[in-house]
């Protein structure tokens, strides 16, 4: 549909990819960051009020396609696909997309941060939770194109141009092999290597080498572990001013200065908002006894990584390196190995690098676990389908496939996770592409389900327990 | 959020047979249109509002209800446009070569049925256009009919059922789902064929297509028909035998103007399986063309083919007398399905210089596919703003 279209086109964009240092410094030095504890750098305040209407209302992603094509090419969205309260033209529009004027007085549709970051769980729309079943496997440039054939004004070609163009630049970065992975990182640095990284100006042609062509696997990291983290994504490579850092995803159409300085004059809004998320509570019954014995075995073998809950949480900000993990290396790899730096280089010297800055660790950080029930799947790469699994390895499936449905019959509230089915065959022996991308498939590079085995040393009275402590969180 | 490769390519196909749609502008119209720079859309920008308008004037189809036959191959009322067309080749025992294109759109001029006493008054115009190729002579000729269904010009009769525009007609068979009888005759040719399918129609499913036609565009595709019947050109009735293909659709389509122009190549092969291509192109010419569309396998199953499974390159190019270039032959590679295959035209000019002029000729295929073996076919080309 063409709001699904602008939608994984424009979005995964609000990859808090890159990202900040105390330093304002400018300078080409490509630090990264250590292993260890991230260190508390003070944020600039906002108002989540303001920052909620802002995530919904205002227009960060300044390109999109004519309201007039979107009105005979899309159906009205259904009942759930909308947000109450939206003002004006909004008020139509599905959740994932905003109504922008641009100064020349072209009315367009944009896709907004909750294409990724807004999920459904039974029906409902949760703010905040990746979406983990968008499929980025396919090509739609003939989509994008074919909206083309409903714009006759000049004015609205233009922006059409431009929206199109924007994509079809970043579309050979982003197709990702199995449906759910997001390729949000290799989007956002395909799109820095089209723009000047002082003017931020779009060069049609690249201006430095753009990112591989594979994409790593990425699960969407919800939106309320921001309350607690001191940086920004699983390696934290955006540290520093991280309402700043995250501005980055305004990089899909963000032409010029002006654009962003008025974006960052309400981002520590949205930042602000982010934090005050409540994770949805455990909708099913807990046992409360046996969750309570899960508390003591979580505190004496999880907490020292993942931190402690209830009246008086803590969280200790802790990067592991791969040794310590033992999880998939590749994105840590990708973006502290060296063969990022033009990337890190672009993003210090820019804007967004004034007063954030991008230092990824050769490592992931252990996340804060609040409303880890409805996060599945599991691990940077969602490479695990149930927190079951996640705690026993011998049970994570090496080849599975999902419904990619979010109603309570697609959850397992026994495993914690999305439903699954076990295969015996991963993606090689499948012809049909439409089945293969919906095989999650272990054995490939950048996909593996290998490491965080802490849990294998637990009894399995343990891990039952500590199941139903999680289910609290 | 669901996910279906098939359904969203067929949704993208389909949205992109209105796009290709040629409907009838006004006389005035037709020679700016005809002239009109590239990129140049103002000509059709008043049509194209008209078109807009009245299709404002109806109900979405918002159902999710399954096709059923013969009763969807005759007229929906509920959509503003519709369009029947049948493209094939045909043999005859002598030697003779054929080619055909009969196109039949509905369009609507507003949801009721007029109020005003008129016996001219109209809801729905026809517009109608048989393109007929003799290969071995180099004769093409493509003519155009417009009628209102007033007065009984044309229309639709669901008792029979049949479709008319004048003298010609569609009859749809009762008792046999996939079959129709066409009876056409313009400037000296008349065909009288029965078509009965070879295979099953491929149908996008309503809820997929939403898409890329704001869910108000339903159709069908049958991609092999076996054509029998009588062909009179010039003295002589005879025999003939060969293979068409139709497309089906109907709903809210895509005005003509806007930015983009579309090729389509629809191709037969001889081992029983089709491809359907659509290229689509800027018409400023500001980004490369960009391909896609569906391979039929023998048993009927349709699979996508994405942007990145099909290269297409023009091969040879013949001009019109006012000098407008057609790329008439291409080179067409699939990597993922290691095939190639080279359409060329029966005859270089089979241009359709009518309301809406384009290139719509028959073409022989010929390619090798994964295991070096030789693969024939035929084809139809559909080549839109040259």
């Amino acid at each position: 549909m063409p709001h699904a279209i602008l939608v994984l086109v424009f979005t995964a964009i609000l990859a808090f990819m890159l990202a900040a240092c105390d330093s304002h410094e400018q300078n080409d030095a490509v630090a990264y960051s250590p292993i260890g504890p991230v260190p508390h750098v003070p944020q600039r305040r906002g108002d989540p009020d303001k920052g909620y209407e802002a995530l919904l209302n205002a227009p960060y992603i300044t390109c999109g396609m004519p309201y007039s094509a979107y009105k005979q090419t899309a159906p009205p969205p259904e009942p759930e696909m909308l947000i109450s309260g939206r003002p004006g033209r909004n008020a139509e529009l599905p959740y994932n997309l905003t109504a922008y004027t641009t100064p020349e007085g072209v009315e367009l549709v944009v896709n907004n941060c909750l294409h990724c970051h807004a999920g459904f769980f039974d029906g409902k729309l949760v703010i905040g939770l990746g979406n983990e079943n968008l499929d980025y496997t396919e090509d739609r440039t003939a989509a994008v194109e074919s909206i083309g054939a409903y714009v006759d004004d000049e004015a609205e070609a233009a922006e059409w141009r431009r929206w199109a163009d924007r994509v079809r630049a970043m579309t050979p970065y982003r197709i990702t092999d199995t449906v759910g992975s997001n390729p949000a990182i290799n989007m956002t640095l395909a799109l820095m290597a089209h723009r000047d990284s002082a003017t931020l100006a779009w060069s049609q042609d690249p201006l430095i080498d753009p990112p591989p062509k594979t994409v790593a696997p990425v699960s969407v990291p919800p939106w309320w572990r921001m309350a607690k983290k001191n940086a920004a994504y699983y390696n934290t490579e955006g540290r520093g001013d991280l309402a700043r850092a995250m501005m980055v995803g305004a990089i899909f159409c963000a032409d010029d200065l002006d654009t962003v300085r008025n974006i960052d004059t309400y981002a520590p809004d949205i930042l602000a908002y982010f934090a005050s998320i409540k994770p949805p509570p455990w909708p099913f019954g807990i046992d409360a006894p046996l969750a309570e014995r899960g508390r003591v075995v979580f505190e004496r073998t999880c907490s020292g990584c993942h931190g402690t809950y209830g009246e008086q949480p803590s969280y200790p900000n802790l990067v592991l390196g791969l040794d310590e993990i033992g999880t998939d290396p590749v994105m840590a790899q990708n973006a502290a190995g060296g063969t990022s730096n033009r990337f890190i280089r672009w993003f210090n010297r820019s804007y967004y690098g004034e007063t954030a800055r991008a230092a990824p660790a050769m490592g992931y950080i252990a996340p804060p676990l609040d409303g880890i029930w409805i996060t599945a799947p599991y691990l940077h790469n969602g490479s695990v389908p149930t927190i079951e699994a996640l705690l026993d390895s011998s049970k994570r499936p090496k080849y599975w496939t999902r419904s990619y449905g979010s109603s309570a019959a697609d959850y397992d509230p026994v495993a914690l996770g999305w439903r699954y089915t076990e295969l015996t065959e991963g993606k090689e022996g499948v012809k049909d592409s439409r089945e293969r991308k919906k095989i999650y498939d272990t054995t490939l590079p950048a996909y593996s389900n290998a490491g965080h085995a802490f849990g294998d040393s637990l009894s399995p009275e343990e891990r039952k327990a500590v199941l139903e402590y999680l289910k609290t969180l | 959020m669901a996910i279906s490769r098939d359904a969203m390519v067929v949704r993208i196909a389909v949205v992109l047979l209105a796009v290709g749609l040629s409907l009838p502008p006004s006389s005035t119209q037709r020679r700016s249109a005809e002239r009109v720079s590239p990129g140049a859309t103002a000509p059709f920008a008043s049509f194209s509002k008209t078109l807009k308008t009245i299709a404002d004037k109806f109900p979405g189809d918002r159902s999710d209800r399954s096709l059923s036959f013969p009763f969807d191959h005759g007229v929906h009322p509920e959509a503003p446009t519709e369009i029947w067309e049948f493209a094939g080749q045909m043999h005859t025992a002598e030697g003779h070569h054929y080619g055909f294109l009969l196109s039949v759109t509905r369009l609507a001029l507003q949801p009721q049925e007029p109020e005003r006493p008129s016996a001219w008054a109209s809801r729905d115009v026809y517009r109608g256009l048989l393109a007929f190729l003799d290969a071995g002579k180099d004769y093409y000729r493509a003519s155009e009919r417009f009628a209102r269904t007033a007065l009984g010009m044309s229309g639709y009769d669901a008792a029979s059922p049949r479709i008319w525009l004048d003298g010609w007609t569609i009859q749809v068979a009762q008792e046999k789902t996939f079959s129709f009888t066409l009876r056409v005759e313009a400037a000296g040719t008349r065909l009288d064929l029965r078509m009965n399918a070879r295979k099953p129609p491929v149908i996008p499913a309503a809820r997929d297509l939403p898409a890329a036609a704001g869910g108000r565009l339903r159709g069908y595709i049958l991609s092999r028909l076996a054509i029998s019947g009588t062909v009179r050109h010039g003295e002589h009735d005879r025999s003939v035998s060969g293979d068409a293909w139709l497309n089906r659709s109907w709903g809210k389509m895509a005005p003509p103007g806007g930015q983009i122009a579309l090729n389509r190549y629809q191709i037969q092969l001889d081992d029983r399986r089709e491809i359907l291509i659509f290229q689509l192109r800027r018409k400023d010419g500001s980004a490369p063309p960009v391909s896609s569309g569906l391979l039929i396998q023998a048993d009927g199953r349709a699979l996508p083919i994405s942007e990145n499974e099909v290269k297409l390159e023009p091969d040879a190019f013949w001009s019109n007398p006012s000098g407008t270039r057609y790329p008439v032959a291409w080179i067409m590679k699939f990597p993922a399905l290691e095939t190639e295959l080279r359409l060329s035209p029966l005859v270089e000019n089979q241009e359709t210089d009518r309301s809406i002029r384009t290139w719509a000729g028959s073409v022989s295929v010929v390619g090798a596919g994964p295991r070096g073996e030789r693969l024939t076919g035929q084809g139809f080309v559909e080549l839109a703003g040259y």
